[in-house]
């Protein structure tokens, strides 16, 4: 299994969080809110293209609307690959960080 | 709301749409818009615009990152498989670069000529306001005064200075001596108008003084060594005192102006009350105009300036830019501007046959790359891939083109130079105008030989090609025979034109002139010759070598006017405005150039009246003046009124590119100036040992310089000479790059019908029919081009021919001439293809069927 970039993984968690909810401009919002920073969309998409190339997302497409210039949505979702593809990032996460919290970076510089 | 207002910018719509091209672009735009909204709705819309550019303009970075990598890749990739076709096509890929390296190299020497050309006078500061004043008929010998009245009448005009040049002057320094070229007379502001570089001296006041002295370099080196010459005084003209009071580094060569040293006009005026008037017309006039006047405004007011003070002379004044004097082809050094552009549309000539070569022969061999094109395509090539694929393949092919043609241009500019007369270095190709005209020469020729080849092979249709049908369109042959047809019209082009002007050079050196210029001696001479000539005469043709000896102001040849006089008057005179030049002869002159006279006598001892009452015209003058019989009728020009006792026949007293205009001949030992002394053929050597004996005897202040007539005739047509030979050779080059083409096209005509041949032969062709049949393509081609470039030759020809006076019939036989030529040429080039394949066994070439 490969690794996932930092980005995909963010793009990833926030697609999660917004379940049913998880297109574009909402995800490039929650990116935002949990990443702490905007991203253009053109890099969101090009994450989104090879997300789906690794088969980590899936997307249905929604109803087009006036605001959007008569555009449809696309809504991502994550498949099962992409769910054990997080699980093994969320792992491997905690094996890095295992026993630090934020006390310890206070202790070194004391 | 108003749906136009709530519309998303353009632009920077335009953009985020670019920068992202895949599957859920529509989703993405979607995206896009719906955020806009948005934001447009709880911020206003002037917030939205600035989010939608800040997002458009910073989005590029990061996408052209993206590309750029890609690009790389797919580069590595073409270029790749480029240097394997060259590889495998190595016949063909020389002819290409060589064709282009050559075409390109003959484009960068031209281009160097050409900017030389051009680039005359364009380094003094004041350049721009610079002017000489001209007459209507081009002539720049202006009356003295008039360089005063200029700048005392006109605000415009800041400073004046008149220019005279002075011819070889004796300088004498201490006990060395020079017989010096190159002293001019001007006044003060001439050094405030023009760009001299000052190595001592003060250029404010250094020619105050009337008997100050400026040298070049050159000049004080020869005279006073390494010691300082400023202060110094040097004897100038034998008698006259001059203080050296400034040294200027050698003033360039590429001017209209030629000086080795300067010395005020001040020094004239001193010696000759006469000298500032309106009469004394034998000076150029410079003029500093205010910056940014309009020379055009100036030359209104002072339009008729001459004709107020000298109403016998009515030509308009007008002011010509300095720049311009060097092309004027009134100016006897130069007049060059005909050249420029017949140099110009050279170069362009030759480069568009290279290029034509380029896309023939890439276009030709496109069906081998047919293949590659639909394996590219079906594997997902975009067609804007495949045109960059191959344009840059074009591209690499011009660059290294470009770079050998650099490399010949270093090997080829000493021959160049000497050709040209001129002094190219290799440093001149790193000057910025240089570079950047062959890097415009480069470009344009990428783009126009890329062009084609790519958008052709990219748009060879996928499931066609890789069935094995062969995109061997007409449409695509029947473009590279007219290119070849263009190819082949422009070298004949060429061709004929170098034709005709090795014709009318010719024509001009072997021409009678009217009198016999060989074996002609002649000498500068001063007062004192003229006083005791009878006797010196007498001295002289006692030599058994001396025949004749003469005496006149100005050599046959050596004239440079159009300046004849306008105030003419003869009896009988009606309403016919005649202009006429005046010149001095001696007695003997009839016989020394071996003239012939037409009615009446010559000049003769035996009649007394003749020195003071006589004139001798030529024919041209007596057609003038209409006088069927023009003896003893009297004639007065300018103030001069005498009786004509004989009409000489026509001779070219001038250079043949003028017409022969009516003159007067008279006695009069005040103007003589020229000893012109006609020796043996068989005794030359002797008899100028014996010349220069009695030159010392007479003379012995000045060295004994001499010059045969006919070598200053021959020097006339140097520069029609260097000319002929510098097109001659593009010419060739051009035929060469031509030829190069069509073998490269014949040998793969040949390589294509390799079973054809073999089909005929076996059904029993013949060699010889064989390659009349296929050499008869070639041939079709060549004598098409013929037809359509012929009359316009002859358009081309005709206007070059009526500039000069005594010209050549243009002559159809040229155009046949110049036409087997390049048949026999184009022939000689693809037959040995042809009989190659024509010869070989056709068992070969059908084995596989």
């Amino acid at each position: 299994m490969k690794d996932l970039t930092k980005l995909e993984e963010l793009v990833m968690m926030a697609i999660w969080r917004l379940k049913d909810d998880a297109y574009g401009v909402k995800i490039k919002d929650k990116v935002k809110e949990i990443g702490g920073r905007e991203y253009f969309y053109n890099t969101l998409y090009t994450t989104f293209d090879q997300l789906t190339r690794k088969a980590y997302i899936n997307k249905h497409f929604g109803d087009p609307s006036a605001v959007r210039g008569g555009k449809r949505k696309v809504y991502f979702h994550i498949t099962k690959e992409g769910r054990r593809a997080l699980e093994y990032a969320f792992k491997r996460h905690n094996r890095i960080w295992a026993g630090i919290n934020e006390k310890s970076f206070q202790k070194e510089y004391s | 709301m108003n749906a136009k207002k709530n519309r998303i910018p353009r632009i920077p719509d335009w953009i985020l749409k670019h920068i992202y091209s895949s599957d859920n672009v529509d989703a993405y735009s979607g995206d896009i818009e719906e955020e806009f909204a948005e934001i447009q709705k709880c911020q206003g819309r002037a917030r939205a615009k600035c989010w939608i550019w800040f997002h458009a303009v910073f989005a590029i970075p990061r996408w052209g990152q993206h590309s750029v990598i890609w690009g790389v890749i797919m580069f590595k990739n073409y270029l790749k498989i480029a240097l394997r076709n060259f590889i495998r096509q190595k016949g063909y890929m020389f002819i290409n670069v060589a064709g282009l390296a050559i075409g390109v190299a003959c484009c960068i020497m031209i281009m160097l000529w050409v900017q030389d050309e051009l680039s005359y006078d364009r380094f003094h500061e004041n350049a721009d306001d610079l002017y000489a004043a001209t007459f209507s008929n081009g002539s720049t010998v202006t009356p003295t005064a008039l360089s005063d009245f200029l700048k005392a009448e006109y605000p415009e005009v800041i400073h004046t200075s008149r220019y005279s040049g002075q011819g070889r002057t004796l300088l004498r320094y201490k006990d060395k001596e020079v017989y010096q070229e190159g002293g001019v007379m001007v006044d003060p502001d001439f050094l405030k108008m023009f760009t001299l570089r000052f190595l001592k001296g003060d250029p404010e006041k250094a020619l105050d003084d009337p008997n100050s002295i400026l040298l070049s370099e050159e000049v004080a080196l020869k005279l006073f060594g390494t010691s300082d010459p400023i202060g110094q005084t040097l004897t100038y003209n034998i008698s006259l005192d001059m203080k050296v009071s400034g040294v200027f580094e050698d003033y360039p060569p590429n001017s209209h102006m030629r000086f080795l040293y300067l010395i005020p006009v001040a020094l004239a005026m001193k010696y000759n009350k006469n000298f500032n008037t309106w009469e004394y017309n034998n000076i150029r006039t410079y003029v500093q105009l205010r910056k940014n006047t309009p020379s055009k405004s100036v030359d209104e007011k002072i339009t008729d300036v001459v004709e107020r003070h000298r109403p016998q002379d009515q030509r308009p004044l007008s002011l010509q830019p300095i720049t311009r004097m060097h092309l004027n082809p009134f100016n006897h050094s130069g007049g060059t501007i005909v050249y420029v552009y017949v140099f110009s549309t050279m170069a362009f000539f030759i480069l568009v046959i290279a290029c034509i070569n380029f896309v023939n022969l890439t276009t030709a061999r496109s069906t081998n790359r047919a293949k590659e094109v639909g394996i590219r395509k079906t594997v997902g090539a975009f067609r804007t891939q495949l045109i960059r694929q191959f344009f840059s393949e074009s591209v690499i092919l011009t660059l290294v083109a470009s770079a050998l043609a650099i490399g010949l241009v270093f090997l080829l500019l000493p021959m160049f130079n000497n050709m040209t007369g001129k002094t190219f270095t290799w440093e001149l190709l790193i000057e910025k105008t240089i570079v950047l005209g062959i890097f415009g020469i480069i470009f344009l020729t990428a783009i126009s030989a890329g062009s084609y080849p790519s958008l052709m092979l990219s748009r060879f249709q996928t499931v066609k090609v890789l069935k094995g049908r062969l995109p061997s369109g007409k449409k695509g042959v029947l473009l590279r025979k007219a290119l070849v047809v263009l190819q082949f019209s422009l070298s004949i082009l060429l061709i004929l034109g170098t034709l005709m002007i090795f014709r009318q050079v010719h024509f001009l050196r072997e021409r009678d002139v009217g009198y016999d210029r060989e074996n002609i001696v002649y000498f500068g001479i001063g007062a004192r010759f003229r006083q005791n000539f009878d006797t010196i005469k007498t001295e002289l043709l006692s030599n058994p070598g001396v025949l004749n000896v003469t005496l006149t102001d100005i050599a046959p040849y050596r004239w440079m006017s159009n300046a004849g006089v306008g105030d003419v008057h003869w009896e009988g005179k009606t309403n016919q405005q005649v202009k006429m030049v005046m010149t001095s002869v001696d007695y003997d002159y009839l016989e020394t150039f071996g003239l012939k006279m037409a009615q009446g006598r010559f000049f003769s001892r035996e009649y007394s009246t003749d020195a003071s009452d006589a004139y001798v015209i030529n024919q041209a003058a007596a057609r003038a003046m209409e006088m069927d019989d023009p003896i003893g009728k009297n004639l007065r020009v300018w103030d001069l009124s005498k009786r004509i006792i004989g009409v000489v026949e026509d001779y070219h007293f001038e250079s043949l590119h003028n017409k022969i205009i009516p003159m007067a001949m008279r006695i009069d030992p005040n103007w003589y100036n020229q000893l012109c002394v006609r020796i043996s053929p068989h005794r030359i050597p002797d008899t100028l040992a014996f010349l220069e004996n009695k030159w010392k005897e007479v003379y012995p202040e000045y060295p004994f310089e001499y010059r045969f007539l006919d070598d200053t005739i021959q020097s006339q047509y140097r520069s029609e000479q260097a000319i002929g030979k510098i097109v001659t050779v593009f010419t060739v080059l051009a035929l060469f790059i031509s030829c190069l083409g069509i073998f490269g096209l014949s040998s793969y005509t040949a390589e294509q019908r390799t079973k054809e041949i073999g089909i005929r032969k076996v059904l029993g062709a013949t060699v010889s029919s064989i390659v009349k049949h296929i050499s008869k393509e070639f041939v079709i081609l060549v004598i098409i081009a013929n037809v359509i470039i012929w009359p316009l030759a002859y358009i081309i020809m005709n206007r070059w021919l009526q500039s000069f006076a005594y010209r050549i019939s243009i002559g159809w036989w040229t155009f046949v001439l110049a036409g087997i030529a390049v048949l026999v040429v184009s022939l000689l080039t693809v037959i040995w293809q042809i009989i190659r394949a024509a010869t070989a066994n056709p068992v070969d070439s059908l084995r596989y069927e």
